[in-house]
């Protein structure tokens, strides 16, 4: 059901009127959360950005659920980079250390393998995710959606009750 | 850019959280508490009446009770009111600072309503303990497998002859027959040998060729000498006879003295048979460390773990706090690996810094002391955690235990110390031993305890003593042999006076458990002399059966010795008599040769001399 729920959503979204800048940036906001858990200080932060600013919250909702996860099959990924950074290279151990002494940033829980991982992650796919979120919405916007709208799946499931007790497609 | 909507649900979300915090803290605090002891505890530890206040960071409880992990239906402990103070400044840290905690109202192993055991899954895994605890349970393991196991079937302390005699297939009657059948054999032999003996017609003839000799008759020297020369002869066969005589007689009293000593064959045939008897209730090994170790060893030995299980504790979570990188974990999905790094902030993760305790231990004793430096980092602070507790009871008793925990150093060092004295036994259970009452019903004990690791070493002395005692009858057990159960009540009767000693020594050399106590050479002489009773009981009533087994055989080896070897023997002696006889009438018959010889010398030199003086006689004239 939420899943049903949350491809209607995305159809909805990608058909609405919203910026694709503002959709693009909910997408990443929501990926840093998927990206991180809901221990670490990272997260309310990041969903207090996405409430201040206008930020498409869908988009944000459906990231979060997606790279949480894609999170939970590169787990073995995310630890190990966690851990090269924390434990292996001793060149950082000072930035760590001096970071472990902020009580803001011991509270983000950093110096888990795992968050840090996660966070290394995210922060290196924001841009990229950024960029090819926005242009692909551009492209569908542009070339796809009609053809999108012709098939019969769609059609089909756009006609069903199911469908319709879910949400539906609102055109814009 | 901003969204208005947003920023009023945010604080509204925030005015929420602040209200539900105020709200539920209490309970909050109460659930933390509860659940981070339990973890360390593995058993429930429960908080009631607990106050919050969250802008002083004061908390305060009613009552707490933590349950024993190895017993849920009592608590290790449990307190009256307790209050202390969190440091506010640390917590932004996550430092956690505790000034100054009040125990009141302290009791130990009271009762619960409840079972305050954990389900399995939820206690908590403080990781492998350190090698030396690891080391020290396995050898507490060993030493409690290679104990000695006291089944009281195998110590009979009540013997049934009769079914001992139903099993027992005596070889002493056949044994006794063949030797009888033996002798019989032999002594017919000489019953039919000796009368028909050649010696004795020698004798006669010797005695007849002596007899014809008439000295008186000899008148000639040539006479003399020839019935000298049968005299000899006479003495020389008379010499021969005797030398064969002597050999049959020393042949014969061999064949005695085997007779003689037949009693005694019979005796050990007797005793092999009784020992075979025995050998199916043989009794087992009994000695003063046996019983040591079967009256207080596996009570000691379980207090011993425990202790080093408590110890092993406080190390594993001392090592993890100190441990800088950890190794890399293998971790569940999302959860990842925690990687502490140097405080720059000298303060500790946990600390309380004193707590004040008072209340009334297991035996009564109302006792107050200090509890100082729990601390995660003990280096930190550079203070070790000490404990002093002490106390004075009615009538002369008194408590004083206290310990530290040093882990500063390159090696951790474990000291305790406890000196118990005038406390009343009264209840206290004595001993699982069966030979023993199980609880004192009075008496006064005194208990010196250290126990001290350090590093790898470790070096426990426990010393108790107990005087006065007076055990709780006890109901005689029907499954318990009657001998064993008087043997309990006269071991109660007789123990007045009480000491143990215990020493546990390990270091990487050697690992050592000592126990030896005032009652063990009791126990073991009572138990021995029992056992010994019952068997010599038994022994008489079988002894009694084989010898009226085998009386047929005795009895004809009574007669063979007194009648029949009386009789040969009285054969015997009349031969050594004739020999004798014979010997003194060659020696007469030799005298009067010699005695007729020297008259017949006389004759003639006085016929020569008087044949002479006529010759000369007549020459002068």
């Amino acid at each position: 059901m939420l899943f049903l729920r949350l491809i209607g959503k995305l159809a909805r979204l990608l058909r609405s009127g919203e910026s694709p800048a503002s959709i693009a940036a909910g997408f990443v906001m929501g990926m840093m959360i998927g990206f991180l858990s809901f221990r670490t200080l990272f997260t309310p932060f990041i969903i207090l950005l996405i409430i201040i600013f206008n930020v498409n919250i869908s988009a944000a909702i459906f990231a979060a659920v997606l790279f949480r996860l894609i999170a939970y099959l590169i787990d073995p990924v995310l630890h190990s980079l966690g851990y090269l950074l924390l434990a292996d290279f001793s060149v950082l151990r000072g930035t760590w250390t001096f970071l472990y002494n902020l009580p803001f940033f011991r509270h983000t829980r950093f110096n888990n393998t795992v968050v840090l991982g996660g966070l290394l992650i995210g922060l290196v796919l924001i841009y990229p995710v950024f960029i090819a979120v926005k242009r692909l919405l551009v492209a569908y916007r542009d070339r796809y959606q009609e053809k999108i709208r012709r098939w019969k799946i769609v059609q089909l499931l756009r006609g069903s009750k199911v469908f319709q007790f879910l949400g539906g497609i609102r055109h814009p | 850019m901003l969204r208005k909507k947003g920023l009023i649900i945010l604080g509204a979300i925030a005015a929420l959280s602040v209200a539900i915090s105020v709200l539920i803290s209490d309970a909050w605090v109460e659930r933390r508490i509860e659940s981070f002891g339990s973890s360390i505890v593995g058993a429930k530890v429960e908080l009631t009446g607990i106050r919050f206040s969250l802008l002083k960071l004061h908390v305060q409880w009613r009552g707490l009770q933590v349950a024993d992990p190895d017993n849920g239906w009592f608590n290790l402990f449990e307190t009256g009111h307790c209050k202390f103070k969190i440091d506010p400044a640390p917590l932004f840290a996550r430092k956690v600072i505790i000034e100054d905690v009040q125990v009141q109202e302290l009791r130990f192993n009271t009762e619960r309503k409840t079972d305050g055991s954990l389900p399995a899954r939820k206690k908590a895994d403080p990781g492998e303990p350190p090698e030396i605890i690891q080391k020290m349970k396995q050898n507490l393991k060993a030493e409690l497998e290679r104990m000695p196991v006291f089944n009281s079937s195998e110590y009979v302390f009540s013997i049934d002859p009769e079914s001992l005699w139903e099993k027992l297939s005596p070889k002493s009657p056949e044994r006794i027959r063949g030797l009888v059948e033996g002798y019989e054999q032999k002594f017919s032999r000489w019953e039919r040998e000796i009368p028909n003996l050649q010696e004795q017609e020698d004798l006669e003839a010797l005695t007849a060729r002596l007899q014809a000799i008439d000295v008186k008759k000899s008148s000639t020297p040539v006479e003399l000498q020839q019935n000298l020369r049968t005299v000899n002869e006479v003495s020389k066969i008379l010499d021969g006879l005797r030398n064969e005589y002597q050999k049959l007689r020393t042949e014969f009293e061999r064949d005695v003295e085997d007779l003689q000593r037949a009693e005694s064959t019979i005796i050990l045939g007797i005793e092999d048979d009784l020992n075979s008897a025995f050998d199916s209730v043989a009794p087992p090994a009994i000695s003063n460390r046996n019983v040591a170790m079967w009256i207080f060893g596996e009570r000691i030995t379980s207090r011993v773990e425990k202790f080093v299980g408590f110890v092993g504790k406080v190390r594993t979570y001392s090592e993890k706090a100190r441990r800088f990188i950890p190794r890399k974990e293998k971790t569940p999905r999302l959860r990842g690996q925690t990687i502490r790094f140097e405080d720059k902030n000298p303060l500790p993760n946990f600390w309380i810094k004193q707590i004040a305790l008072s209340g009334v231990s297991a035996t009564g004793i109302r006792m107050e002391g200090a509890i100082e430096n729990i601390v995660t980092q003990q280096d930190i602070i550079d203070r070790a955690t000490t404990l002093k507790v002490s106390g004075e009871g009615k009538g002369g008793s008194g408590l004083l235990f206290a310990g530290s925990i040093d882990h500063r150093g390159e090696k951790p060092k474990e000291l305790f110390t406890l000196e118990m004295q005038g406390f009343s036994l009264e209840g206290t259970d004595f001993s699982p031993f069966p030979l023993l009452p199980s609880k004192f019903s009075g008496g006064e004990g005194r208990l010196s305890a250290t126990v001290a690791f350090e590093g790898s070493d470790l070096r426990t002395a426990v010393t108790f003593w107990g005087s006065g005692l007076r055990f709780a009858p006890e109901e005689h057990d029907a499954a318990v042999s009657p001998a064993l159960n008087l043997l309990r009540s006269e071991l109660a009767d007789s123990i007045q006076d009480l000491s143990v000693a215990v020493t546990v020594i390990q270091n990487p050399a050697e690992f050592r458990l000592k126990l030896s106590s005032s009652i063990d050479e009791l126990v073991v002489g009572r138990a021995i002399h029992l056992m010994r009773e019952e068997r010599e009981k038994a022994r008489e009533v079988l002894e009694e059966k084989l010898k009226e087994k085998t009386s047929e055989y005795t009895g004809t080896l009574e007669e063979m010795k007194v009648k029949r070897v009386g009789e040969l023997a009285n054969e015997f002696e009349d031969i050594d008599l004739s020999i004798k006889s014979v010997r003194e009438l060659a020696l007469q018959k030799q005298q009067e040769i010699e005695e007729r010889a020297r008259i017949l010398l006389k004759e003639k030199q006085d016929t020569a001399g008087e044949k002479l003086r006529k010759q000369l006689l007549n020459l002068g004239q």
